[in-house]
């Protein structure tokens, strides 16, 4: 775990609310790799919104040059805004950046805007029966 | 009930529209149930083989089968009257495509109109369009945000029940 700025978004997170967070930021960082914070898994965000991963604290980094970067040398003036730490719990989604007032915080207090606005859009609407008929005699 | 009927039922059932089998009556039991939603499911696997000839997909029931969570809104279209080609698309987006263009227009008592363009991140991109109106509902489902105040229309979600 870095050092940072946390943003966070209260409420259970439900897996709506990751795939909202990946499709807003694939808009900004269209080739972002996801790494899982134990590093057991590594993924294009594509192939994570594909097959939806379950992990719960992970590192997006902005391309794959960023997350070698990272890799090499840690955290660096250059590479410190192309990565974000997310933890997902179970009354929280948190988002970590290297500073509020960077591009990455700027995309993580929007991204987590856009959740809250989207989380209470859809609610099941109950079900209508089909239609039936039958004789009767008033 | 057959026992594939069973599994479809099933599926219906933790995707929140299992009254779709429930409300199976003497004219129309499960299993012709069944066999339509999987006549409906053909028709959106040979949509989604004319919009991405060049994709290998799972059928659509496999997808099902094998994650139902992740297609649970395109289950929860099953249980309505949404078209092949709309279900084609959502397909897509559950598959991770982008939703890149939506064109809607309406006349009242006249016409509706749909357009909806999704792009892989190959590039292969297609456009799925309706004139019916209870494809309209589709747009009930997206994820409707802002991102530097640019609007960003994308993902697929399905109903929940009031209560989660």
């Amino acid at each position: 775990m870095i050092g940072g700025f946390e943003f966070e978004l209260g409420g259970t997170p439900s897996p709506d609310d990751v795939g909202r967070l990946l499709r807003l930021l694939r808009v900004k960082w269209p080739a972002c790799i996801l790494e899982s914070a134990d590093g057991a898994v590594t993924a294009t965000i594509q192939d994570v919104l594909r097959n939806r991963s379950s992990t719960s604290q992970f590192f997006l980094y902005r391309d794959l040059a960023a997350k070698r970067s990272w890799d090499e040398h840690g955290l660096t003036e250059e590479n410190g805004d192309a990565m974000i730490s997310v933890i997902i719990d179970e009354d929280f989604i948190m988002m970590i950046v290297n500073a509020q007032d960077s591009v990455s915080g700027h995309i993580v207090k929007e991204i987590l805007q856009g959740i809250h606005t989207c989380r209470n859009v859809n609610r099941l609407v109950p079900p209508s029966y089909a239609p039936k008929s039958q004789q009767v005699t008033i | 009930m057959k026992p594939e009927t069973a599994i479809l039922a099933t599926l219906f059932a933790v995707s929140d529209v299992g009254w779709v089998f429930e409300q199976a009556t003497s004219e129309e039991g499960p299993d012709q149930v069944a066999e339509r939603i999987r006549a409906h499911m053909s028709k959106v696997n040979q949509e989604m083989a004319k919009a991405f000839p060049l994709r290998p997909h799972l059928l659509v029931e496999e997808s099902i089968r094998t994650d139902s969570s992740q297609f649970k809104p395109l289950i929860q279209a099953f249980a309505s009257p949404v078209t092949a080609p709309m279900c084609a698309m959502i397909y897509a987006v559950l598959d991770g495509a982008e939703v890149t263009a939506i064109e809607f227009s309406y006349k009242a008592r006249e016409s509706v109109s749909l357009s909806l363009t999704v792009q892989y991140e190959t590039g292969e991109a297609a456009t799925f369009l309706s004139d019916d109106a209870w494809d309209v509902e589709v747009l009930r489902h997206f994820g409707i945000m802002k991102l530097g105040n640019k609007p960003v229309i994308d993902g697929y979600y399905a109903f929940r029940k009031a209560a989660e």
